[in-house]
């Protein structure tokens, strides 16, 4: 511990040994309701009982069975209105050995019949988390659980930390607006190279790094100045058509002929023009991201009222897709406020081919989506934060088995749901949505 | 050289507020808060258990614990904003500190509680703090409040953690565009993104401007942000307060409504151009008239639309809006335009956006989008400006107002909240509900309000720049560039099962 980060203070390891345990502990125990559910905790969106259930599966690898409510929050709409038909069947089937090994949950990145391969074994993958606005630990965390569990983590803009070099088959690159820490050496061993177009939670803003949180260690790895906010801009400045794009994604795959490329795109009006652009630009896969997705820092505005949430862009790109005949050939990758497992089924059923997870690994972790991710020293459990004492709350051993536990428990609870649904792969619940129901709330 | 400028636009009956060159800025600084608003959160500490904790972990420390380097350890806090920074810590927490981030309970959910603070809840009114704040640093009390304190975009880690959709403002997104022209540069300065607007008749699509300049129907006043603010009469009585709004109004420069008798009562030293005069009665017209003064605006109540004609005549320089607070249909709107005789309507509803009409509440936005299209149908949209006002309360209501269809908006109880004054109940009505009396200081409140438009300036230009808009003026009425709940709903769910 004393040497973790460089930190060799006597005092500052106890004190880290400390406080980590304590929250440890406390992730344990919270769940257990034995002192029943914090007040403060939780909003409409992530209610206590999410938060709760995460730490929950976080630490066991199943779903919680004391009452707690993992399958929807309170938001009155999207997901939490949305329901299997069958799902006292779901939630009531046992899986058996035979089940798991005969019900496969993994889906291909890429579905065209030219380019390499890649199979992930979930259908699910790391959100981009750039270096700077989470710490490093975290980042290692996250990329620890990829290579144990089969599947992708993504940089985020902010460049590919050294200690990431040995998960690299499992490390998306994000290139993104403003380029930062972006460098051929990285794009060229990268099973994925994502461009970032715009981001659900700032669609049409760029991107954010408050000044606090651009310390030394940050500021070299973007190439730029301490203590300085950093704004990607929006869009990209070389990118004005379909046809610019193109041009990137030909220069990508110059590079690394054999990266698949990804387009992470917001959910506009026009989200399937777009996303058929995208796909005829040369794209693997198609990356949407919802207005309700999380960030390290936006304004307010953008991320309540720019753009559709993802509930209602998956089905509408899915359907022009399948319109423009290219369904088959293209993945389809949903993100933006799927939290649970039961949301990422829903969002397959709507059409989607997997989904992209961020949050959810934080709450993993122990975020409270308290939303303080923008401040000076950053979160107070040392996700989202670049403070070298806060950073050493998350070890990344503990952190990684934490998310690969929440990723199990996902994992039964898919294996549930194609085993209700007589269903023997998750490629076959994509775009089922006659298994779902809608459940009109009143505001 | 610019006055040269001003007064060759006066003359064809255009008054720029500033000129068409100018790029519209507001220098903001940080005007602290008069009153600390209540922290939306309540940290709560068991005292005997932390005590018990902390001398059990004493004891454990044993000899250890006479070493400054334990005790450092022992009474380390696990608080990083502070609550437990005090001399005393956890005995006596620093409450106004609490972010809510719960690392006091992760730590030690056997000590700590952290609750929504009620003192918080009772604030505002429902509209400005809805009753389940788990969004409490969303909530607009917060929101305006921080925004009049900075001048800042607020900016917050996490996505958002609201209700999915709701009724109002909440029932619609904007849109924005992957690949936009580089507006976005108009953030940063590079490119100039106008929030200029036009307010008054401008020339009929088929007429010579010339023909109609020389009868003088032909008035236009520019204003560098699409917001007014609106008359407080009766909310506010205090003259500190609308001096504040008078100051910032100058400022700006904008347009301020406000009824003879309570701008009577303000300072006569202060340039009364901005000022709108809202007409309720004969008696305002004839103080209107003696007070020798032609405003730029004249806003007139319904009751008094028979004088509009004697109003017409004798203000022919100024350009009169017709406000609307409730109505049973908008026709006569049409027909007073044609006669020339209006060159603007002001649709107000309640203070929580509702608004009667025939008989029916309807929300301010769908009103505004049936008033639009009327004027749309009638072939005199162009022509004939709409400002909007009620329930107008956030940054975000701006853009949205104006893609329903209005020009300008006019803004009133998120003066009051800027300028801290305290809701007596719920703020409703704009006949007889209230907000507490206070004396507030002139130029803070001044601020105040230059930082709220400020922000709320800023905020727009998000918006505009994330759909690639380089002037407000095109946003308005576009309601492709918004998404509404009910479309999408049916759009992308359709084909599911409802129950």
């Amino acid at each position: 511990m004393e040497t973790l980060n460089g930190v060799n203070d006597k005092i500052l390891a106890k004190k880290v040994a400390k406080h980590s345990n304590n929250i440890r502990n406390g992730l344990d125990v919270l769940p257990s309701l034995k002192y029943g559910v914090p007040s403060g905790m939780g909003n409409v969106r992530w209610t206590s009982d999410l938060i709760l259930s995460t730490y929950y599966q976080a630490k066991n690898g199943n779903p919680p069975n004391n009452g707690l409510n993992y399958l929807t929050g309170a938001s009155k709409g999207g997901f939490d209105c949305i329901h299997f038909k069958r799902e006292k069947e779901i939630l009531e089937t046992e899986i058996s050995r035979t089940d798991e090994k005969n019900i496969d949950l993994s889906i291909s990145l890429n579905k065209k019949k030219v380019g390499r391969k890649l199979d992930i074994k979930i259908p699910a993958y790391g959100g981009g988390m750039s270096f700077g606005s989470v710490s490093l630990n975290f980042m290692i965390s996250r990329a620890m659980a990829a290579k144990e569990l089969g599947t992708l983590t993504c940089t985020g803009e902010g460049g590919y930390p050294e200690p990431l070099m040995k998960f690299k088959d499992h490390i998306i690159v994000q290139l993104a607006t403003g380029m930062f820490g972006v460098r051929e050496e990285t794009l060229q061993i990268a099973p994925v190279i994502e461009f970032k177009y715009a981001q659900g939670a700032k669609p049409g803003l760029g991107g954010h790094l408050l000044a606090d949180k651009v310390t030394a260690a940050v500021a070299k790895m973007r190439e730029s100045t301490e203590f300085t906010s950093l704004y990607s801009p929006f869009p990209f400045h070389s990118v004005y058509s379909v046809e610019d794009h193109k041009k990137h994604v030909d220069w990508v795959k110059t590079i690394n002929p054999y990266a698949l490329v990804s387009v992470k795109v917001s959910t506009p009006r026009d989200v399937d023009m777009v996303a058929i652009g995208s796909y005829y630009a040369g794209a693997e896969i198609i990356h949407i991201d919802g207005a309700y997705g999380g960030t390290g820092a936006a304004p307010e505005i953008a991320k309540k009222n720019i753009a559709m949430p993802i509930e209602y862009a998956i089905p509408i790109v899915h359907k022009y897709l399948i319109k423009e005949g290219v369904r088959d050939d293209v993945t389809l990758i949903a993100s933006g406020g799927i939290r649970t497992a039961f949301d990422a089924a829903k969002a397959i059923a709507l059409g989607a081919d997997g989904v992209v997870i961020g949050t959810s690994e934080a709450v993993a972790v122990g975020c409270t989506h308290c939303g303080n991710c923008e401040r000076g020293r950053g979160c107070q459990i040392g996700i989202t934060t670049t403070d070298p004492e806060l950073s050493l709350f998350i070890d990344p051993i503990w952190g990684s088995k934490r998310i690969i536990n929440m990723y199990k428990s996902w994992i039964i609870q898919w294996r549930k749901i194609l085993a209700a649904l007589g269903l023997s792969s998750i490629r076959e619940l994509v775009g089922k949505n006659e298994v779902l129901y809608y459940k009109k709330q009143v505001f | 050289m610019s006055e040269s400028i001003k007064e060759n636009l006066t003359k064809i009956g255009i008054t720029p507020l500033i000129l068409p060159h100018e790029k519209f800025h507001l220098k903001t600084r940080t005007v602290e808060d008069r009153k600390k608003i209540p922290n939306p959160y309540y940290p709560k500490i068991k005292k005997l258990k932390l005590i018990t904790m902390i001398t059990k972990e004493s004891l454990k420390a044993g000899l250890k614990f006479f070493t400054k380097e334990e005790r450092k350890v022992i009474f380390s806090r696990p608080c990083i904003y502070g609550v437990f920074g005090g001399p005393l810590g956890g005995l006596a927490p620093r409450r106004e500190y609490c972010t809510g981030c719960m690392r006091c309970v992760l730590e030690y959910p056997n000590i700590c509680t952290v609750d929504r603070n009620p003192e918080f809840l009772k604030f505002g009114d429902s509209y400005w703090i809805p009753k389940a704040p788990s969004t409490a640093y969303s909530s607009p009390m917060y929101v305006v409040n921080y925004e009049a304190k900075t001048g800042k975009i607020p900016i917050k880690g996490m996505g958002y953690k609201g209700a999915f959709a709701g009724d109002g403002w909440d029932s619609m997104w904007t849109d924005m565009s992957e690949i936009v022209r580089p507006t976005r540069d108009g953030v940063h300065g590079r490119e100039y993104i106008s929030t200029t607007i036009d307010l008054g008749r401008k020339a009929e699509f088929s007429a010579k401007i010339e023909q109609d300049i020389a009868k003088n129907s032909f008035r236009i006043v520019k204003i560098p942000v699409p917001i007014i603010f609106d008359t407080m009469s009766p909310l506010i009585k205090e003259v500190t307060v609308l001096q504040s709004i008078l100051l910032a109004s100058m400022q700006i420069p904008t347009l301020f409504i406000e009824t003879i008798d309570a701008f009577s009562k303000l300072k006569t030293s202060c340039d009364r151009r901005l000022w709108v005069p809202l007409l309720k009665s004969k008696n305002d017209f004839e103080k209107l008239i003696n007070l020798r003064y032609t405003p730029l605006m004249i806003e007139i109540n319904p009751e008094i639309e028979t004088l509009l004609p004697e109003i017409r005549e004798q203000f022919n320089k100024s350009i009169v809006f017709y406000r609307i607070t409730k109505s049973n249909n908008f026709d006569d709107i049409v027909e007073n335009f044609r006669e020339k005789i209006i060159d603007g309507v002001h649709i107000v509803s309640n203070y929580h956006g509702i608004f009667s009409k025939s008989g029916k509440k309807q929300f301010i936005k769908n009103v505004i989008y049936d008033l639009h299209s009327l004027l749309v149908n009638n072939s005199i949209r162009e022509e004939i400006t709409i400002i909007a006002g009620g329930g107008i309360t956030m940054a975000e209501h701006v853009p949205k107002a104006i893609i329903m269809g209005a020009d300008a908006i006019s803004i009133d109880t998120s003066v009051a909240v800027a300028l801290q004054l305290e809701f007596v109940g719920e703020v409703i009505n704009r006949d007889h509900d209230q907000l507490k009396e206070e004396k507030i200081d002139i130029s803070w409140g001044k601020k105040r309000l230059l930082n709220l438009i400020s922000s709320w300036h800023s905020q727009l230009i998000e918006i505009l720049s994330a759909m690639g808009m380089k002037d407000v003026r095109r946003l308005r009425g576009d309601i492709g560039r918004a998404m509404f709940h009910y479309e999408l709903e049916q759009e992308a769910f359709g084909d599911l099962e409802w129950r």
